[in-house]
């Protein structure tokens, strides 16, 4: 949280990161310092906004909507993989059949325009769709951007917030895990969130133009050796 | 003094702070090995962790951030400031003489 707030001064240097309006949007918080020995001022309070949701709140509208399961997924994949627990198959034939089974949860039960869908029907026109959709996409860029440089995992879709007037992205519990040794401990086989639904919702332009080059531009308004500190903005 | 610096000084601050409260954070009684917790960390192993995890961090964003830096791209953090300080007296002065409609 204390580097997200840290992190907009590294953007604005570069005219590429600046002409696509990289600017990190982050909810105003406080930090509660605590005498408490088990949370060493880890309580925070967080400004409460009703215009955000979580993609699992969404999620879970989808499923009401169709007076389904929400667990129907996790439960189907479960009995799928029965004959894996028992041990009775080889390592190889697991994975076929993970992936047969993720593809028939994603054809029955969960799929790529559940977002969509509710984006569509939450905001009010075409106009609003296209201010919505262009921060989102950016604003999505600079938290997977932070996700990959600290390489921060866990990240599931009750984790994940979005302003759904204003297309501002607030993520919990988004620090990095450390292993025994103190170094940064992360085993999952992709570096940021980018599902299916995501893809659908912004085509593959969004993807390829505004996501891809907000990302390509925060990397190199970071590392970028040619601006100081004295000539920004917030410094005069 | 270069972004690439200030970058790094304040990822090491992140880290030396996440780590204080990491080895704070872990279970007194249990045995880690040759990591000891809390309190009784040794500074240069302390200091070692902070480096290793900055540098990891940093080579991660290189490893992704395009290496070209095109003209246009430096043009304008190459201006000297007492330019930037001359264009901002004369966009003053003119809108004083010109009044606010200048800027619609």
């Amino acid at each position: 949280m204390v580097f997200c707030t840290l992190f907009p001064l590294f953007l604005t240097s570069t005219v590429f990161a600046d002409r696509l309006h990289l600017i990190v949007l982050t909810r105003a918080y406080l930090n509660c310092n605590s005498d408490n020995y088990f949370l060493h001022g880890q309580v925070r309070m967080v400004e409460d906004d009703l215009m955000y949701s979580t993609f699992l709140e969404v999620y879970e509208n989808h499923c009401a909507r169709n007076d389904r399961e929400a667990d129907l997924p996790i439960t189907y994949f479960k009995e799928q993989l029965n004959q894996a627990i028992s041990g009775q198959i080889s390592p190889e034939a697991v994975v076929d059949l993970r992936l047969q089974a993720y593809n028939e949860i994603t054809k029955i039960y969960v799929s790529d325009g559940i977002f969509s869908q509710y984006m569509y029907k939450t905001l009010l026109s075409g106009n609003h769709m296209w201010a919505f959709k262009k921060q989102f996409a950016i604003q999505l860029a600079l938290s997977s951007f932070m996700s990959f440089m600290l390489q921060i995992g866990g990240r599931s879709p009750n984790k994940i917030l979005f302003a759904k007037n204003t297309g501002k992205i607030f993520q919990t519990d988004f620090h990095p895990a450390y292993d025994a040794n103190g170094m940064i401990e992360f085993n999952e086989p992709v570096p940021f969130r980018l599902t299916r639904n995501m893809q659908a919702f912004f085509s593959h332009f969004g993807v390829e133009g505004l996501i891809v080059s907000a990302m390509c531009a925060a990397a190199q308004a970071v590392v970028s050796p040619k601006v100081s500190f004295g000539d920004h903005p917030f410094s005069w | 003094m270069q972004q690439s610096k200030h970058l790094w000084h304040q990822l090491a601050m992140f880290f030396r702070d996440e780590l204080l409260s990491w080895s704070w954070r872990r279970p007194l009684g249990l045995n880690l090995g040759p990591a000891a917790s809390g309190s009784s960390m040794n500074p240069a192993d302390f200091k070692h962790k902070v480096t290793t995890n900055v540098d990891n961090v940093i080579n991660r964003i290189t490893g992704i951030a395009p290496q070209y830096l095109s003209e246009e791209v430096t043009s304008i953090s190459n201006f000297p400031s007492n330019v930037i300080s001359q264009l901002h007296i004369l966009v003053v002065m003119n809108s004083r003489d010109t009044g606010p409609g200048i800027f619609w």
